[in-house]
């Protein structure tokens, strides 16, 4: 039978955290020399060499550029998605039209809509815009749906009482409404968030039949690296693993632990 | 604060919720409805919060009316103190401090003012709820069974501090009430539904404080089982 010990109740310290992270990171780049050394040898020495080309300064300016480019989309996305469930909150007859159309729409891959946007956006040299619209498709869905979901699990006694003090519109949606659907909207920019690291990459570096549109970025770095500069490759990828996880820990766990209190019993 | 009500019908669903239900209940009166679940009080009550309306018919009322749940139906992201607040917070109005001060001493709840909705018992949740209702003035009070999730004793204490806001601040109850005790222990009148119509309203002759073993007490509480049973 298994039994909890200490060690598997403690939490792991920073310290021991620091260790996996180098101990990973020196898994990837043994493995990424072996690559490049064509499955042959591995070269310890070898190892700090592969990075002899990368620019820290490049690196963490294309993070801040991917970084803010994805946060962009987030608000636009998440203003979207409160604009709706504002619209489904006034009229309820509107959610039983919507919900079924989003439902098709968010099924459809991003990718999909790529030749659309490409012709229409390359030819206007709006390539940022080309990037934005390809990233909110995919991060808008996850915070529309859970805030839904979030607005049926609101009490319908929770409602009755805001109405009997004749709370209305604007100051409904705002004093309860939002709250209330907070612990679900928070869930849902996780999702959204990991959506959009997912497709960071394509919209960053889009290359369809004769259009290129090229932004500065992690995703750019990534996909005009792979294949040629292993070095920047593996550090673009730790950049970004490394940038998912300082969101995680310091945004998104933060306000998972903060969105509890909204929560009804 | 006189509440009537005229004729009133209520369809959902093309079920008959409530049909033809005339009701008048006067100034400073505690009235209390009882049924079986399913028999129309809850939706009565609603309909004289204005948060429903009927089908058919009309509702007077002298003032708004001001509601307490049976689940208190708190915002579990406001304190004590906020939640009183809620009425004024939310119609974007400023906050009588002074009052809402002196409403959780009244309550019994000052000491708890800083606490969520998480952090309290169902009695302490009621005794919130009772505040926020009382933090807006209105004369005609609505509840619906506050007290149904509680245990006796607590319950019987709500019922001392209901009652004796009803009679400092000459309100107009309205209450839905699953117990009948409950109902000859506070109501001046009994009103009985079945099927979404009155059935009888019976009228409670005993002075206050009303004790439970008095049997003329057990006789009412007997009678009206007896009315709902059939």
């Amino acid at each position: 039978m298994f039994r909890h010990t200490k060690y598997h109740l403690r939490k792991h310290s920073f310290g021991s955290r620091v260790f996996f992270y180098i101990l990973s990171f020196l898994i990837i780049a043994t493995l990424a020399i072996y690559l490049e050394s064509g499955f042959k040898t591995i070269d310890l020495s070898k190892i700090f060499l592969i990075f002899k080309d990368v620019s820290i300064t490049q690196l963490l300016l294309y993070s801040g550029y991917t970084f803010l480019r994805l946060c962009a989309a987030y608000f636009v996305s998440l203003f979207l998605a409160l604009l709706v469930v504002f619209v489904v909150t006034r009229h309820k007859k509107v959610e039983n039209f919507l919900v079924p159309i989003f439902d098709i729409l968010q099924s459809v891959p991003v990718l999909a809509f790529f030749p659309l946007i490409i012709v229409v956006f390359a030819q206007l040299h709006l390539a940022e815009l080309a990037a934005q619209l390809v990233l909110v498709i995919a991060m808008f869905w996850s915070i529309l749906f859970g805030a839904l979901g979030g607005l049926h699990l609101i009490p319908e006694e929770i409602f009755d009482a805001a109405r009997v003090y004749n709370a209305k519109g604007i100051q409904m949606f705002f004093k309860v409404i939002l709250p209330a659907i907070f612990p679900q909207l928070v869930t849902g920019s996780i999702l959204s968030f990991g959506e959009g690291w997912n497709v960071i990459i394509i919209s960053e570096y889009i290359n369809y039949g004769n259009i290129q549109i090229s932004l500065p970025g992690l995703g750019n770095l990534l996909s005009v690296s792979a294949g040629y500069n292993i070095g920047l490759f593996i550090a673009s990828l730790l950049v970004l693993v490394a940038l998912i996880l300082i969101v995680d820990r310091l945004v998104w766990h933060r306000l998972t632990e903060f969105g509890e209190r909204f929560k009804f019993e | 604060m006189k509440i009537i009500l005229e004729n009133i019908y209520k369809n959902y669903d093309k079920q008959e919720i409530l049909r033809d239900v005339d009701l008048s209940i006067d100034s400073g009166e505690f009235v209390c409805i009882v049924g079986e679940s399913g028999s129309g009080k809850t939706a009565l009550l609603k309909i004289v919060a204005g948060l429903i309306e009927p089908s058919k018919g009309v509702v007077h009322a002298d003032d708004q009316s001001a509601m307490v749940f049976q689940s208190s139906a708190l915002l579990p992201w406001l304190t004590v103190k906020q939640n009183v607040s809620f009425p004024f917070m939310v119609q974007g109005l400023d906050t009588p401090k002074k009052q809402i001060e002196q409403l959780l001493s009244e309550l019994g709840i000052k000491s708890l003012e800083k606490r969520y909705p998480k952090e309290l018992s169902g009695g302490q949740k009621q005794r919130v709820g009772l505040a926020r209702a009382m933090a807006v003035k209105r004369k005609i009070l609505l509840l619906d069974e506050p007290f149904s999730a509680l245990d006796i004793k607590i319950a019987e204490e709500l019922y001392s501090l209901l009652l004796g806001l009803w009679r400092t601040n000459k309100l107009t109850v309205l209450m839905v009430s699953y117990s009948i005790e409950e109902a000859v222990f506070l109501a001046d009148r009994v009103v009985i539904m079945d099927k979404g119509k009155i059935r009888r309203e019976i009228t409670i002759d005993l002075k206050r404080p009303r004790q439970k073993e008095d049997p003329i007490f057990r006789k009412y509480v007997e009678h009206i089982q007896a009315i709902v049973d059939n």
